[in-house]
């Protein structure tokens, strides 16, 4: 067994410990070596990693054609990580078939992160990872792959923050905090029942209240299916907290999305809510099958912690 | 209880600027902050006490003096609320004081610190003896305040005239001219400490010093002291003319139980003080004599009323009020049984000085003030004829201790257990019981003998008791036995030896005093050792009654349940209400006829001194009552005279009983065992009222209601079917009960043992922070289960992480150090080296010492000699909230022959079959070595496992044990099995 095929076994292993796929089909992996990947200068291969250096106001990308059928669910995952970077605009971007976009912050060690999309339609069509920001930061990127998900690995989705190295989640990132000062980290949660790690939210209100949001990238959500999205949270002192699975898409008059308002105490607790996929009769935009988690609670201009370990997205029945 | 925590804001609330720290201190509002007290001779018959009175016509400063009448010039003390002293200042007391002829007062500043374990009981008396004339002077001395007694009070005594106070003041440095401690200050007065519930007729005064009008704003409020929680507030501004008071009345209504209204006051925006009053409120009972023979009663020790007066005396200690309102105080607490114990008034050696020669004057005073408010008296013979000193006491010539033996017993080490001339004996019982005939009914005879006395002399001497009480009134009761568990006493095998030798056939109530299981939640139950009680009981007489006839200290167990080595017996004094509560309720369940726990001054609320670090009753002088008296009051009220009916089971960790009552109907008393744990229940959907620990009605509201460690009264008709339908839900559905070091898998771990507190089963996940391990366990109701984890840490606690898949609960618990040793360990201590090996089938423990000399040991009791005793607990990770000994813990004694003629023993606890075990003992005659094998199903154990072990070497050159030297524990191995070492066997 060569070096790389036991590093996929391994790293598929961890994937599926994480996120409860079971048997999900491998349709793309990197290998440098072997395949050819359209660069742009600032990008250079070594083995099995590929390197880049944003030049500031420019967006060089590196890419691969990849094949998806229609009507199915999958899953990029990559690892990556950063350094150099000094501005909060630096980011690596992901495009899918240039119709499926997402962005990941400057993180220092290497981190495991996830895109979750839907494929409508069958086609051929590029694989993009470009950077983006105001700062000369350095990227490496490795071990890229895409998975077709079956109707079993869409029973449980989970995100947690085992795979984060920091010190920003990879796969939440703020949302109108124009008023509100703060940063999400993940920190180790030793008081939590299965230890690992947690997202931590710090925010103060600059001035008077404000209302700070953290928003997920994407996860599969299927019409009309019963759902159960779950996560623990704790505050330093007692707080108002929501949450939501928002399928907002800019531009629609219809807007879908379920959540609930709750309190957070100085214990783990875990916060739940069921709820019904959206009918496409009445929400056509939700055909896109996908949607994101939203955390939001009020900010003041005393500074608030919270934090946030194990979120899980479950269907329910059958 | 709140009382330190509220009383604390008032005297921070004091202005830091005011030289005087006395509030009040020229009696403008009444006696508030003092309290005047007087010492009646037992033997006089006097009945009455003169109550202080605020005298317009005598004055120095305001409007009063404070006069404190003696027509009959006997004792008086007046005493003040505490103050704080800053350690190290110098501080001067004045008083202006006059009386109506010319006398000795002395001045005192005085307090008890105890704070253990730093300090521990000390007293501290500043003071001087000044005579007053019926010339207004001031008096005054000055002292340095030191640690730790910076919160003294006033203590004024004197005897032989009416004494006119005013103008106290405290104020740092040297004398001072006299000031108030502020230019207003305020009172809540009432009428009466003992109220009925509902409307209170309390008011407000104030006064002002100043010459100019002043206004001040108050928020005034009614605490209940008992439950901590604020009944009614009320807003009030108040306008003081010039150097005027003003009184208003305020609108506050009382349920039955403890209560302050008091508050904070402003004036000018600056806080001023408001001195609080405090009260109790609970209805008045029957005072119609009842039968204790047919009715079950509560009591109490020592309810004479009696305190040494200041001259050392023994008197009646008037507390306010005169002899009628004490008994009427006795009997509105539900006291039925005055026990004279402890008491300070009935003494053989007072009563019969000499041969033949009774005075009966203090005995008859007790009898029939008793009697008037239906309670009967119950004296306890013996007393310090059968207990005390040897020699330099006041009783060395007494005719009896002349002609008195030693028992052979001592107690304590002080005090010497004496056999009086069986004659005398006998004709004090027959002369004291034909003078009592018709008044009294119970005679105790002996307090707790067990102590200081052989099976063998008790019942010689009980015998001639019960012959000699019977031949002068047949109709009286013999109460015996009076075992005792505390002070090492074997309660159980006193009775069983008395029962053997035929001492049931010589009382008519076999009393007990139940120190070893206090409350349902001791290792062993107070019902178990009922039970277990009654059954050797049975074996000898059966259906004779039992009595419970003393129980002072009343714990839950969880507050010590860890052994600090330090008996404190002051605290042990003081304990929630509740508890006495549970006490009447387990014992009236359980089928005693009689529950005569408490000791006659701990119903006494101390509310002036809150700092004062020894009994409430050596700082009172006012009779208040506190939460025990109105607990008594209500169980009474519900249940005096009931019968039990049985002992209902409704969930692990909540006690109770059904009863009828003496009109018919059941009644039932539920509680939750343990301090802290909550549960809930739906009783209003059942039809069943709710009644709290002091009787009042809890709101029929629908929903659940919480039940606590404060025992609650349930009515209904049909009330034992309507609680068939009450669910209880724990509030807490499962409890971490404790951690230890101990071992699995033939390794170190740290055992975790979780609680089911629910009927169902549960599904738990647990880890121990810093421990990477996730454990899942799923716990079957009302069951308890053990987690290993491997040792990862050297910390003296460990955080227990728990969930239920809703909640995470992080739980810091101490995790002590162990001592572990693994099989074919070997391990040198103190001279000996010991072993210990093991097989599948049995633990080899090989001792050699190396010992010169033998010494003596006493007979069966081998640890006092040369000897090596060994602990077993073959279940260490179970019951871990509880470090008593278990069914599970086993103990071994081997002793070679001693210097004083005893043959070598093998000696083990009663739960070893010793036949079952090999053992041998070789002394070669300067050393010695033992071997004794211990097949593990005599440990009740099926297999191999980790024990709880450790091993005492006891030495003895001569005449005594001198030392004792443990390999893990320490001194309290004997009753700590958590003291014990972990043995490890290999695993196969």
């Amino acid at each position: 067994m060569n070096c790389m095929k036991l590093q996929k076994i391994l790293f598929l292993a961890a994937a599926g410990t994480l996120f409860g796929a079971t048997g999900a089909e491998t349709v793309f992996s990197s290998d440098f070596a072997a395949q050819k990947w359209n660069r742009a200068p600032a990008w250079t291969i070594e083995g099995e990693t590929a390197k880049a250096t944003q030049i500031p106001g420019k967006w060089p990308a590196l890419s691969y054609p990849i094949s998806l059928e229609g009507n199915n669910f999958y899953r990029c995952s990559f690892q990556y990580r950063t350094s150099g970077s000094t501005d909060s605009s630096d980011k690596l971007l992901l495009h899918v078939h240039k119709k499926y976009h997402f962005s990941y912050p400057p993180v220092t060690e290497w981190t495991t992160s996830y895109a979750y999309f839907h494929a409508a339609d069958s086609g051929k069509g590029d694989l993009t990872f470009q950077l983006e920001g105001k700062s000369p930061f350095q990227l490496q990127l490795r071990k890229i792959q895409v998975e077709k998900l079956s109707a079993d690995d869409r029973k449980r989705i989970r995100v947690d923050f085992a795979s984060d190295s920091g010190p920003m989640p990879a796969f939440f990132r703020k949302h109108f905090w124009k008023n509100a000062e703060g940063a999400l980290q993940v920190v180790p949660a030793e008081d939590h029942i299965e230890g690992g790690k947690a997202m931590r939210i710090t925010a103060r209100a600059k001035t008077g209240k404000t209302q700070p949001s953290v928003y997920s990238l994407h996860l599969p959500l299927e019409p009309e299916k019963r759902y159960r999205l779950s996560l623990w949270a704790k505050a330093d002192t007692q707080t108002p907290f929501s949450f939501y699975i928002d399928g907002y898409v800019g531009g629609q008059k219809k807007h879908w999305y379920k959540g609930t308002q709750t309190k957070l105490t100085p214990r783990w607790e875990k916060q739940s809510i069921e709820f019904s996929g959206p009918s496409l009769t009445e929400h056509p935009q939700m055909a896109k099958q996908t949607a994101y988690l939203v955390f939001t609670f009020p900010a003041e201009e005393k500074e608030k912690t919270i934090r946030i370990h194990s979120v899980e997205l479950e269907q329910l029945g059958e | 209880m709140k009382q330190i925590l509220f009383f604390l804001p008032l005297l921070a609330a004091l202005p830091l600027a005011a030289g005087n720290l006395l509030l009040n201190s020229n009696f403008e509002l009444g006696n508030a902050g003092y309290q005047v007290c007087g010492f009646i001779p037992m033997q006089t018959g006097e009945r009455t006490f003169s109550r202080p009175e605020l005298d317009p016509n005598e004055k120095i400063h305001g409007a009063f003096s404070l006069k404190c009448p003696s027509p009959r010039g006997e004792w008086i003390q007046m005493i003040s609320h505490e103050v704080e002293l800053k350690d190290g200042q110098e501080y001067t007391v004045s008083a202006w004081m006059k009386s109506d002829r010319p006398l000795s007062l002395k001045m005192e500043l005085f307090a008890v610190a105890h704070r253990p374990p730093k300090i521990v009981n000390r007293w501290y008396s500043r003071s001087k003896s000044v005579n007053l004339t019926p010339e207004w002077k001031r008096f005054h001395f000055t002292i340095r305040a030191e640690k730790p007694f910076l919160h003294p009070f006033l203590k004024l005594s004197w005897n032989g005239g009416t004494v006119w106070f005013d103008a106290l003041q405290i104020s740092a440095g040297k004398l001072q001219e006299y000031t108030p401690a502020s230019n207003v200050e305020f009172a809540v007065l009432g009428p009466e400490r003992i109220a009925k519930p509902g409307k209170q007729n309390l008011t407000l005064r104030g006064v002002n010093y100043s010459d100019k009008e002043l206004s001040g704003a108050l928020n005034l409020k009614l605490d209940d002291l008992y439950f901590g929680n604020t009944l009614a507030t009320h807003a009030q501004k108040m306008t003081l003319p010039a150097g005027k008071s003003v009184e208003l009345p305020l609108p506050f209504t009382a349920p039955n139980g403890v209560f302050r209204a008091g508050g904070t006051a402003q004036c000018g925006g600056n806080p001023v003080p408001l001195l609080p009053f405090d009260f109790g409120a609970a209805p008045e009972l029957p005072r119609t004599r009842i039968n204790p023979d047919a009715t079950f009663t509560i009591g109490y020790s020592s309810a004479a009323g009696t305190f040494s007066s200041p001259s050392g005396s023994p008197a009646f200690r008037a507390l306010g009020g005169g002899v009628d309102d004490h008994y009427a105080a006795l009997r509105r607490q539900g006291i039925r049984i005055n026990r004279l114990h402890d008491d300070n008034a009935f003494s053989w050696e007072t009563i019969e000085p000499e041969p033949g020669k009774y005075d009966w004057r203090v005995l008859d005073n007790i009898i029939d003030s008793g009697l008037k408010y239906g309670i009967e008296t119950m004296p306890v013979l013996g007393g310090k004829g059968m207990l005390d000193r040897p020699g330099k006491t006041p009783r060395d010539n007494w005719h009896i201790r002349k002609n008195s033996r030693s028992s052979g017993s001592w107690m304590g080490g002080r005090h010497q257990g004496w056999l009086p001339p069986e004659k005398a004996w006998s004709d004090f019982v027959e002369n004291l019981v034909r003078h009592c005939r018709g008044r009294v009914r119970y005679y105790e005879i002996v307090n707790e003998p067990n102590l200081y006395m052989t099976p063998e002399n008790y019942t010689r001497y009980l015998k001639l008791a019960y012959e000699a009480a019977k031949k002068a009134d047949p109709e009286c009761r013999i109460v015996g036995i009076c075992s005792t568990g505390d002070l090492g006493g074997q309660l159980g095998e006193f009775i069983e030896a008395c029962g053997k030798l035929g001492a049931f056939q010589y009382l008519d109530i076999l009393s007990f005093h139940p120190y070893s299981a206090q409350l349902d939640s001791f290792p062993t139950p107070a019902e178990q050792q009922i039970r277990e009680i009654r059954t050797i009981v049975d074996r000898y007489r059966k259906n004779l009654p039992l009595w419970n006839t003393e129980l002072y200290y009343i714990h839950s167990r969880l507050p010590d349940q860890k052994i600090s080595g330090i008996d404190d017996w002051i605290a042990s004094g003081k304990f929630p209400a509740r508890n006495s509560a549970k006490r009447y309720l387990i014992d009236l369940g359980a089928g005693v006829k009689s529950s005569i726990s408490l000791n006659g001054n701990q119903y006494l609320h101390n509310d002036l001194r809150p700092h004062f670090g020894y009994s409430n009753h050596w700082a009172v002088a006012e009779m208040i009552p506190n939460a025990h008296f109105i607990a008594g009051n209500a169980f009474a009220r519900f249940l005096e005279g009931a019968k039990p009916v049985k002992q209902l089971k409704l969930l692990n960790g909540i006690n109770g009983f059904l009863y009828r009552t003496r009109d018919g109907k059941e009644t039932s008393a539920i509680w939750a065992v343990n301090d802290g744990e909550t549960f809930e229940a739906d009783f209003s959907s059942a039809g069943i009222r709710v009644f709290d620990l002091f009787g009042n009605e809890r709101p029929a509201k629908s929903g659940p209601l919480k039940l606590t460690a404060d025992p609650c009264y349930l009515t209904g008709n049909d009330l034992s079917r309507r609680l068939e339908k009450v669910v209880f839900q724990p509030e807490r559905t499962y409890t971490v009960t404790g951690v230890r070091r101990s071992a699995e898998n033939g390794k170190e771990a740290v055992a975790v043992e979780l609680r089911n507190n629910t009927a169902s089963p549960l599904s738990l996940s647990v880890r121990l922070r810093g421990a990477g391990k996730l454990r899942d366990v799923r716990i079957d109701g009302q069951m308890r289960k053990t987690l290993f984890f491997p040792m990862e840490t050297a910390e003296q606690e460990v955080s227990v992480l728990v969930s239920d898949g809703k909640v995470v609960e992080n739980q810091k618990l101490p995790l002590s150090k162990t001592r572990y040793l693994h099989n074919g360990e070997s391990v040198s201590l103190n001279g000996c080296r010991f072993r210990v090996t093991s097989d599948a089938r049995a633990l080899t423990i090989a001792i050699d010492v190396s010992d010169r000399k033998r010494g003596n040991r006493p007979p069966n009791t081998p640890w006092e000699g040369d000897c090596i005793e060994l602990f077993f607990d073959s279940r260490p990770s179970e019951l871990l909230e509880r470090n008593p000994y278990t069914d599970h813990v086993f103990r071994l004694f081997l002793a070679p022959k001693s210097a004083n003629g005893l043959p070598e023993e093998f000696s083990g606890s009663r739960n070893l079959d010793l036949r079952k075990l090999t053992h041998r003992i070789k002394d070669s005659g300067t050393d010695y070595s033992m071997t004794v094998t211990v097949p593990w199903e005599s440990l009740r154990l099926s297999a191999p496992a980790p024990i709880g072990f450790d091993i005492i070497r006891n030495d003895s050159n001569g005449s005594r044990r001198e030392s004792a030297v443990p390999w893990a524990g320490n001194q309290y191995n004997w009753r700590d099995r958590f003291n014990f070492g972990i043995y490890i066997p290999s695993i196969p």
